[in-house]
């Protein structure tokens, strides 16, 4: 708490201590920037601002990352759901009970590209007729290149390696739909967006 | 002593000994202590004191392509910096100088880049000079418009004018992403029908010089105003080719733009000072979600399986080329149609959607 001059009585003096804690006290009201605040002090006042929170926004194939390992959001493809080693990414089964562990955990790989790059990565095969056969996350530090015509490939999210952390950053903020274009030469073209 | 004391104190009463720099001093420490809301700050103000409270009504969405510009007070430059947008999973680059080494590298744009602000358009540039610009609603009502300064007119007299009081001063710079791809190039050429009637038909070849120059990793670039560079009839397309007896026109990459940055001078500028810390920057953002980008076809070509003709024109001998000469309509018009639908078999323009 700021200390106050004493309060005085009609016919006290004006001294100097008084003038002192005066002046101390009100330099002591001059504000000092806490969490998220800024201050711009000017000649005439001070200007307060605030650093709002960033939106937390609980959106499909969201990555929340706990120290080194992470896991994604339940997002949906043609309204399949994607698995992570075999496992639904929910961590729910079919049958609409919780898988032992609970949602399937991916470590952040260690290796990167030569830009500190690892992408999170939906990987889907389809069958003749482009029909998603298979759903599953995995992670790569090449951006994968389709070898057959019935893979295809959709980045969810990419670590940047930056100062020895890995840094998130989001790609995909909502559920998908999926065609596959049969090839009429190459490989065909697999098509993925928002829905 | 304690007499002492209380003589010093007597002889310190308001009015006897406190100078006036001293109670300026005080009134100068009470302004300092005077609070003003700035960003997401709520104030309300009584007669027994303030409170302060954060406006948290809107969250703060940081989306890729996020762009944020300020005043580079050393360098006396506006820098800008993008927070990483995606286009197929690969963030793309942007040239900075690496002072390090001393020369101009491509940086990825998941390491943060500062991009140096240059080549700003004048959107207030004296409209009787022909500015196309158009200045956007917000700006003409904070005091932006063309400037009058100096006038021209129809015959060149040159004339001096006077700006309203407070005028302002617009300045804008695009920010864009370029992806470099295969364009459709070809010769053109006439062939004899035998019957007084000619075909003139474009022989389509495919150019890979920007793939080969910048690759097909995306670039982001900057420029005055990107909708001046693109815009180019179909009209204007056909002429370049016939004159130039080769399709020309197909640009070999796409483009996108991501936010237009805006830079406000302070109110009564002078229409020559420099864009420097005193003005003020906005943006505004085109782009909010990551990308995914194909070419409109996969086509494939060699020397020994070239594409097929696309037939633009068949009519009398010379027909098109009098047609363009004398800027006869009608057979311009349905030749740019036929080159346009032959075209869009083979062309390589590629198409942005957001994820």
């Amino acid at each position: 708490m700021i200390a106050l001059p004493p309060k005085v009585q009609p016919g006290d003096p004006f001294t100097a201590k008084l003038w002192n804690q005066m002046r101390d006290a009100v330099a002591a009201l001059r504000p000092q920037a806490g969490a998220n605040t800024r201050i711009l002090q000017n000649p005439n006042n001070f200007v307060i601002s605030f650093d709002p929170s960033t939106l937390d926004w609980s959106h499909p194939f969201r990555i929340s990352q706990t120290g080194k390992t992470f896991t994604v959001q339940l997002g949906l493809i043609n309204q399949v759901e994607p698995t992570i080693q075999g496992l639904p990414i929910s961590g729910i089964d079919k049958n609409g009970k919780a898988v032992v562990g609970g949602a399937p955990k991916l470590t952040i790989a260690s290796d990167y590209d030569s830009e500190g790059r690892n992408w999170v990565v939906l990987k889907v095969t389809t069958d003749e007729l482009g029909k998603i056969k298979q759903a599953t996350i995995i992670q790569t530090s090449t951006w994968p290149q389709p070898l057959d015509p019935y893979t295809g490939y959709h980045p969810i999210a990419m670590f940047k390696k930056s100062a020895g952390n890995a840094v998130l950053f989001q790609q995909t903020y909502h559920n998908l739909a999926h065609q596959w274009i049969k090839p009429t030469t190459g490989l065909g073209r697999h098509f993925f967006w928002a829905v | 002593m304690d007499q002492a004391h209380h003589r010093l104190g007597q002889a310190l009463f308001l009015g006897g000994m406190i100078p006036a720099r001293a109670i300026n001093e005080l009134i100068d420490r009470m302004a300092l202590a005077r609070p003003q809301p700035g960003a997401r700050c709520l104030l309300k103000e009584s007669a027994a004191g303030y409170s302060v409270s954060a406006d948290d009504s809107v969250p703060l969405v940081i989306h890729p392509w996020n762009t944020t510009v300020t005043w580079n007070a050393k360098l006396k430059r506006w820098e800008g910096q993008v927070h990483a947008g995606f286009i197929g999973g690969i963030d793309p680059t942007v040239s900075v100088l690496d002072e390090a080494k001393g020369k101009t590298i491509d940086a990825g744009l998941s390491g943060n880049p500062v991009i140096p602000l240059t080549g700003f358009v004048d959107r207030t540039a004296s409209a009787e000079g022909g500015s196309p610009l158009p200045i956007p609603q917000f700006f003409l009502q904070q005091g932006a418009a063309y400037d009058k300064s100096i006038s021209i007119d129809s015959d060149g007299q040159v004339s001096q004018g006077v700006n309203p009081p407070g005028w302002r001063r617009l300045l804008s710079l695009d920010l864009y992403l370029s992806v470099a791809r295969l364009a459709v190039t070809g010769e053109l050429s006439s062939s004899d029908n035998g019957d007084g009637t000619s075909t003139v038909s474009l022989h389509p070849l495919l150019n890979s010089q920007a793939v080969i120059a910048h690759g097909t990793r995306p670039r982001l670039l900057t420029i005055g105003n990107l909708k001046q560079k693109q815009e180019e009839s179909a009209q204007q397309a056909l002429f370049a080719t016939y004159s130039q007896q080769a399709y020309q026109t197909d640009v070999p990459y796409d483009e996108l733009l991501i936010s237009t940055v805006f830079l406000l001078s302070p109110p009564s500028t002078d229409p020559s000072a420099p864009a420097d810390g005193s003005w003020t920057a906005y943006v505004q953002h085109s782009v909010f979600y990551n990308l995914l980008y194909a070419a409109q076809n996969v086509v494939i070509s060699s020397p020994t399986h070239p594409l097929n003709p696309i037939a633009i024109y068949t009519g009398l001998a010379g027909g098109l080329g009098d047609a363009i000469a004398n800027k006869i309509l009608q057979p311009i018009n349905d030749a740019a149609a036929a080159l346009q639908t032959g075209l869009a078999q083979i062309a390589q323009k590629g198409f942005f959607w957001t994820i």
